[in-house]
C-alpha cells in the first residue's frame, strides 16, 4: 500500500498520528539500533495499515409504501390522446343473433356436430369468470360455484340434457375466454361479455340476456364524481374488456392499472394501489357488498349489453341458447334469476327484448 | 543473485571462504528452513481449519437453512391453497400445518440470514427481499381468510394473489439462495481435498537439508554423527509425516462429506423441492377445476424430473445412508403418481366434487397421504445424508486440529536442535 494512501485514507488517520514521533529531530544523534526499531515499527504501523477490516455488512434499504401488484398487472401510462369511440354493438348487427326453433317437440333437424358432440358427452363445458360476485363466484359454504351467469348456464344445461346439473365450470379470465371459444375448450361463455362489433367477428353471441352500463367504483368521500376528476388519477380495470377501452376513450390522462382479472380491482382499492376502479354496474355492485366503504358514483359512461359466447360454427347451439334465452323471458325464470342476485341494482326491469336475423 | 564487482573482494568473500563462516551460514540456513518448514505447515493448517470451520459453521447451516427455508415457504403455500378446497372453515390439521409451517420459514430466515458473510451484498440483498414478501405474503392469506369467513368471494382473489406471488417471484428466490449456497458449498468441499504440496515440499526439503549437512560435517570433523542435527532431521521428519498423515485423513474425509454427502443431498434437495411445486401444480389444477392445462404440464414435468433424480441415486449410491429412504420415496411417487392419473380422469369428466376429495380428501389412496408418504421420505433421506455430511466434515477437522500448534513447536525445537548441534563446532574455532 503506498504511503499516500495512508495518509489519506480515512480509516488510517490514526497512523499518521503516530507518524511525526517515529521521525523526531534528534536523529543524527540517534544510535543504529534506534533507527532499526523506527523502522521496523514504521514497517508494523504501514502492514497494520494495510490489514482491511471486516467489512460492515451493508443495509438494504428501499421505499416499500406500495405492496406489489398481482401478478400480471400492467400499469398503462396516460396516452394523452383519447381513442376514436369503436362503432356500438347496434349499428353493425352483433346484437341481432340467431331464431331459435319453435319450441314444442324437437323438429326433424338433426343436431349440429359440435351439439352432438355435448349429447354424446352428457355435460356442458361452461367458462365462466373468476371470483365474480353475484355472477359466478364459489360459494365459501359449500365450495360450489353460483351466480346469475351459473344459474343462466345451468338453465341451458337443461334444455340441452334435461339436467341443469349435467356441467363443467371452468373458470377462465377475461384475456382467455375468446381463445377458449375458439379452440372449442368450452361450449359456452357466460362471463358478464359484453357484445361488440370487433368480438363478433371472433364468436357467436346469443341475445342480449342482461343490459349493464359501465360506471366508476370509488372509496367513500374520494372527491371523484365523473371521468374529469380521473385526470392524473390511477384507475383499475380487468386487461381485455371494454371497460378499459371506454376509461382510455373518456379520460385520456388516468394512469390504467390493468388487472388480469375483474376481482382483482377490489383488492388493488383496498390495498390503496389505485384511486377508482371501472367496470359494469352490476360488478361494482358485487364489489360494493364485499366493502361497503365504496360507492359507485358518476354518469353511465358505456352501455353494455352481455351476450352468451359461443363458437362462431356452432351455429346449432346459438339457435338453442336463444331458445333457453326465450323460454326464460316468458316463464318467468329470468326475472326469478335476477330477483335472487341482482335486486342491489334495484327492482327487475323487463328481460331485454330479443332481435333475430334468422 | 548476487551482484559481484569483479575489480574487489568484499569481506564477505573471506568470510565464506573459512570454515567458521561456512558454518555459520549453513546454521542460519538450517535454522531458517526448520522454522520455515514449521511456520508454513502451521499457517497452511491454520488457514485450512478456518476453511473448513467456515464450512461447518456458515456455509453448511446456511444451505441447510436455504433448503428448509424454501421447504417450508412451500408447505405453507401448499396448506394455504388446500385449506380453500374445503367448504367452509378448513380442517385443524390444515391449519396447524401452515401456521407451523410459517414459523419454520421465520426461523430458516434467521438461521440463514446468521450464516452469510457480511460482505455478501447480494446473499443479503436475497434474503431481505424473501423476508418482505413473506411478510405481505402472511398479510394477503390473513385477508383471504377474513374475506372467506364473511363470505366475500374477493377472498379467493386474495389467495390466488398470494399464492403466485408465492410461486411465481418468493419460491424462485428462495431457489436461488439454495443453489447459490449449494454451489458455495460444494466449491469449498473442493478446495479442501487439496493436499498442501508447497508446505510438503519445504518440510521434505528442511529433512534432505539436515542429512546433507549432516553428511558434510561428518566429512568436516571426525565425529560421525552430530546429536543435534539428528534431532532436528528426526523432528522435521516426524513433522513431514504428521502432517501427510493428517492430510490425507482430512482431505479424505472432505471427499467423503462431498461424495457420500453433499451431493446426494443436493439431488435429493432439489427431489424435495420438485414433490413439492408438483404437489401445488396438483392442488392449484383441481382449484381451477382443470380450466388451467399449463397446472398439469408443470405436474408431469417436476414429476418426471424427481423420479430421475430418485432413479440416478439409486444407480450412483451402493450402501449409502440414504438408501432405504429414497426406496420409499420411489415407491410413494409411484402411487402419488397412479392418485393423480385417477384424480385427472375425474377432472376431466367434469367429476370436481370427485376430483377434490382425491386431492385433499383423507383415506391412504389420497393424494393428500401420498405425497406425505413421499415428502416424509425424502426429508429422512436429506436428514440421513445431512448427518453424513457434518460427521464427515467433522472428522476432517479434527484430523488436522493440532497440527498448526505442533507445526509450531516442531520448527521452533528444529531450529533450537540445529543450534545446540552446530554451536559447540563453531566454539572450536575460537
Amino acid at each position: 500500500m503506498p504511503r499516500r494512501g495512508m495518509e489519506t485514507g480515512p480509516g488510517t488517520r490514526r497512523d499518521t498520528g503516530i507518524g511525526p514521533h517515529l521521525e523526531p529531530d534528534h536523529g543524527r544523534r540517534a544510535s543504529r539500533a534506534g533507527r532499526v526499531a523506527g523502522a521496523l515499527l514504521a514497517a508494523g504501523v504501514v502492514l497494520a495499515g494495510c490489514t482491511a477490516p471486516e467489512p460492515v455488512t451493508p443495509a438494504v434499504t428501499g421505499d416499500y409504501t406500495e405492496l406489489s401488484l398481482p401478478t400480471g398487472t400492467q400499469m398503462i401510462p396516460p396516452s394523452g390522446i383519447a381513442p376514436a369511440e369503436p362503432p356500438a354493438p347496434s349499428t353493425c348487427g352483433a346484437l341481432a343473433s340467431l331464431r331459435p326453433d319453435p319450441p314444442g317437440p324437437t323438429s326433424a333437424r338433426p343436431p349440429g356436430r359440435l351439439v352432438a358432440d355435448i349429447l354424446a358427452r352428457g355435460r356442458l363445458i361452461v367458462g365462466v369468470g373468476q371470483d365474480i360476485n353475484l355472477f359466478s363466484f364459489r360459494d365459501p359454504t359449500t365450495d360450489t360455484l353460483t351466480g346469475f351467469d351459473v344459474d343462466v348456464a345451468r338453465e341451458v344445461a337443461r334444455d340441452l340434457l334435461g339436467d341443469p346439473d349435467k356441467i363443467e365450470f371452468r373458470p377462465l379470465t377475461p384475456g382467455g375466454r375468446f381463445d377458449a371459444l375458439e379452440k372449442n375448450a368450452v361450449d359456452i361463455v357466460a362471463q358478464t361479455t359484453t357484445i361488440t362489433c370487433e368480438r363478433a367477428e371472433r364468436v357467436a353471441f346469443s341475445t342480449v340476456y342482461l343490459e349493464a352500463h359501465q360506471r366508476l367504483l370509488v372509496p367513500e368521500g374520494s372527491g371523484i364524481s365523473g371521468p374529469a376528476d380521473l385526470a392524473g388519477t390511477r384507475v383499475c380495470t380487468a386487461a381485455d374488456t371494454t371497460s378499459l377501452d371506454t376509461i382510455r376513450r373518456v379520460q385520456p390522462q388516468a394512469t390504467i392499472v390493468a388487472v388480469p382479472d375483474r376481482a382483482d380491482c377490489l383488492m388493488v382499492l383496498q390495498q390503496r394501489q389505485a384511486d377508482a376502479a371501472s367496470s359494469d354496474d352490476t360488478i361494482l355492485e358485487g364489489l360494493v357488498a364485499q366493502d361497503p366503504t365504496f360507492e359507485i358514483v358518476g354518469p353511465v359512461l358505456e352501455f353494455e349489453p352481455y351476450g352468451i359466447g359461443i363458437n362462431k360454427t356452432n351455429t346449432d347451439l346459438v339457435r338453442r341458447v336463444n331458445g333457453t334465452l326465450e323460454r326464460m323471458r316468458t316463464d318467468g325464470t329470468w326475472t326469478t334469476l335476477y330477483r335472487r342476485w341482482l335486486t342491489a341494482l334495484g327492482p327487475p326491469p323487463d328481460p331485454p327484448a330479443p332481435t333475430y336475423r334468422d | 543473485m548476487l551482484v559481484e564487482p569483479e575489480s574487489r573482494r568484499p569481506p564477505w568473500r573471506d568470510f565464506l571462504a573459512a570454515t567458521p563462516g561456512r558454518l555459520s551460514v549453513l546454521a542460519v540456513v538450517l535454522v531458517a528452513a526448520a522454522l520455515a518448514a514449521g511456520t508454513l505447515t502451521s499457517a497452511v493448517t491454520y488457514a485450512r481449519q478456518q476453511e473448513i470451520g467456515t464450512l461447518r459453521t456458515h456455509s453448511q447451516p446456511l444451505a441447510d437453512a436455504a433448503q428448509s427455508l424454501y421447504s417450508s415457504l412451500s408447505i405453507a403455500d401448499a396448506a394455504a391453497t388446500t385449506s380453500f378446497l374445503f367448504g367452509g372453515v378448513e380442517p385443524v390439521e390444515v391449519r396447524e400445518r401452515y401456521n407451523q409451517a410459517v414459523g419454520d420459514a421465520s426461523n430458516a430466515l434467521v438461521t440463514a440470514s446468521t450464516g452469510i458473510s457480511p460482505a455478501d451484498a447480494e446473499t443479503v440483498g436475497l434474503l431481505s427481499e424473501i423476508s418482505r414478501r413473506f411478510a405481505e405474503y402472511t398479510s394477503l392469506i390473513a385477508t383471504a381468510r377474513a374475506n372467506d369467513r364473511s363470505t366475500n368471494p374477493v377472498g379467493l382473489t386474495y389467495l390466488g394473489n398470494a399464492s403466485s406471488m408465492m410461486q411465481g417471484t418468493i419460491l424462485p428466490l428462495a431457489h436461488r439462495l439454495c443453489t447459490e449456497q449449494w454451489t458455495s458449498v460444494a466449491t469449498t468441499q473442493t478446495r479442501i481435498t487439496a493436499l498442501p504440496v508447497v508446505a510438503f515440499a519445504v518440510t521434505t526439503s528442511a529433512v534432505l537439508g539436515l542429512v546433507l549437512a549432516q553428511v558434510y560435517l561428518a566429512r568436516k570433523s571426525r565425529r560421525l554423527v552430530n546429536p543435534g542435527l539428528v534431532v532436528a532431521a528426526l523432528l522435521m521428519a516426524g513433522l513431514l509425516v504428521w502432517s501427510v498423515a493428517a492430510f490425507a485423513v482430512s482431505a479424505s474425509a472432505a471427499e467423503r462429506a462431498r461424495t457420500a454427502g453433499t451431493q446426494p443431498l443436493s439431488a435429493l434437495a432439489t427431489a424435495r423441492i420438485l414433490a413439492q411445486q408438483a404437489r401445488a401444480d396438483e392442488v392449484l389444477g383441481v382449484l381451477r377445476r382443470g380450466s388451467d392445462p399449463q397446472s398439469e404440464v408443470d405436474f408431469s414435468r417436476h414429476s418426471v424430473v424427481l423420479s430421475e433424480i430418485l432413479v440416478q441415486h439409486r444407480n450412483t449410491s451402493r450402501g449409502g445412508v440414504a438408501d432405504a429412504p429414497v426406496a420409499d420415496a420411489a415407491t410413494a411417487l409411484g402411487g402419488w403418481r397412479d392418485t393423480h392419473t385417477v384424480l385427472q380422469d375425474r377432472l376431466g369428466n367434469g367429476d370436481y366434487p370427485g376430483a377434490a376429495a382425491l386431492a385433499v380428501g383423507p383415506g391412504n389412496d389420497a393424494s393428500t397421504a401420498r405425497f406425505a408418504a413421499l415428502d416424509g421420505a425424502l426429508r429422512s433421506a436429506i436428514d440421513r445424508l445431512r448427518g453424513e455430511e457434518r460427521e464427515a466434515t467433522t472428522e476432517a477437522y479434527r484430523a488436522t486440529s493440532l497440527l498448526p500448534v505442533g507445526a509450531l513447536v516442531l520448527g521452533v525445537l528444529g531450529g533450537f536442535a540445529v543450534g545446540g548441534g552446530i554451536w559447540p563446532r563453531l566454539n572450536e574455532y575460537h
